[in-house]
């Protein structure tokens, strides 16, 4: 009899098999082992969680490098917004601590204007406060 | 009903007492689910191999209790975990040997355990083909020779029709036979 001719002849030759194969003995199982293997597992879950989780943050932090920022036109123009800002800046500080640098102030028409209206009326004060006779005509 | 809501309807201490009875339960099928494993593997894995895989069926159940349903046995339901288990365990092993066997020899090379004796015995050679088969078909005569597993029971373990087991098993038969010897044919 073979393997073709008997399905009972392939149980019988696969459990004469399995009986000269047996498993080596493994470890006892216990209800406390095996609370203990859950309380491990879900270590090492959370674990692996939180490397992953660690991870991805890295990741997208180091995606977000001012090279990748600088590929994304949003990005791009605002980081030139706060550079011509902190163009401006520095120019201006610049500007205040050093005197030497600074222009003197023009006079302009306005300022030109408000003086000789102050002369004016600084002349006609002077005429109120001390009056001048005025000669009598002679015939 | 189902065991979650009878479980939720219990005091706190009998849900403790359910809970532990339930692993107790679990424990006692360990060696039952060790030899299953052995046996899905071509019983040539190491002691090692077997307390990871068996402790992985056991962490699997647990964590899946309340989807126990009550409507197989519990035998039956550690069964199917344990096949899923050890067919994904074999997947991932297959993965590593590819990605990483060139890196690690003795695990690119694995032998079942045969000794001398086995190679002039017909159980010994049996054995060589049935861990050289693949493990779709390997997995079907263990559960049907081996665990005497009926037809309807490997359609719900495997999770696929009965026409699709039978048509497994002859193909798994073919394989076997083309394995060995012209004389144990």
């Amino acid at each position: 009899m073979s393997l073709r001719d008997d399905d009972s002849y392939l149980a019988a030759a696969l459990a004469r098999a399995d009986a000269r194969h047996p498993p080596a003995p493994g470890a006892e199982w216990s209800p406390g082992a095996l609370h203990a293997a859950v309380r491990r597992d879900r270590q090492r879950r959370l674990l692996a969680a939180g490397i992953a989780v660690t991870t991805l943050t890295a990741l997208v932090l180091w995606c977000r490098t001012p090279a990748a920022a600088a590929t994304n036109p949003d990005d791009a123009s605002l980081s030139r917004q706060v550079a011509a800002m902190q163009a401006e800046l520095r120019a201006l500080r610049a500007s205040l601590h050093s005197p030497r640098t600074t222009t003197p102030l023009q006079p302009t028409d306005a300022d030109r204007a408000f003086v000789r209206l102050e002369l004016a009326r600084a002349g006609a004060e002077a005429c109120r406060a001390f009056p001048q006779p005025i000669p009598k005509e002679t015939r | 009903m189902h065991p979650s809501v009878l479980l939720a309807a219990l005091p706190p201490t009998a849900v403790d007492d359910a809970a532990q009875d339930l692993a107790s339960a679990l424990c006692s099928q360990a060696p039952r689910l060790r030899r299953l494993v052995h046996r899905l593997l071509g019983m040539g894995a190491s002691s090692h191999e077997l307390d990871d895989l068996v402790q992985d069926v056991l962490l699997r159940a647990w964590r899946a209790r309340a989807s126990f349903r009550g409507d197989a046995a519990l035998s039956t339901w550690l069964c199917r975990i344990a096949t899923t288990t050890t067919a994904s365990h074999v997947r991932r092993r297959a993965l590593t040997r590819r990605l990483f066997g060139w890196l690690l020899p003795d695990v690119a090379a694995p032998a079942p355990a045969t000794s001398h004796h086995d190679a002039h015995d017909d159980s010994g050679t049996l054995q060589t083909a049935l861990a050289r088969l693949r493990h779709d078909d390997r997995e079907v005569l263990v559960l049907r020779y081996l665990e005497n597993r009926a037809i309807p029971e490997l359609a719900f373990l495997l999770g696929i029709s009965r026409a699709a087991v039978d048509a497994r098993l002859t193909r798994a038969r073919s394989r076997l036979r083309a394995l060995l010897p012209e004389t144990e044919r």
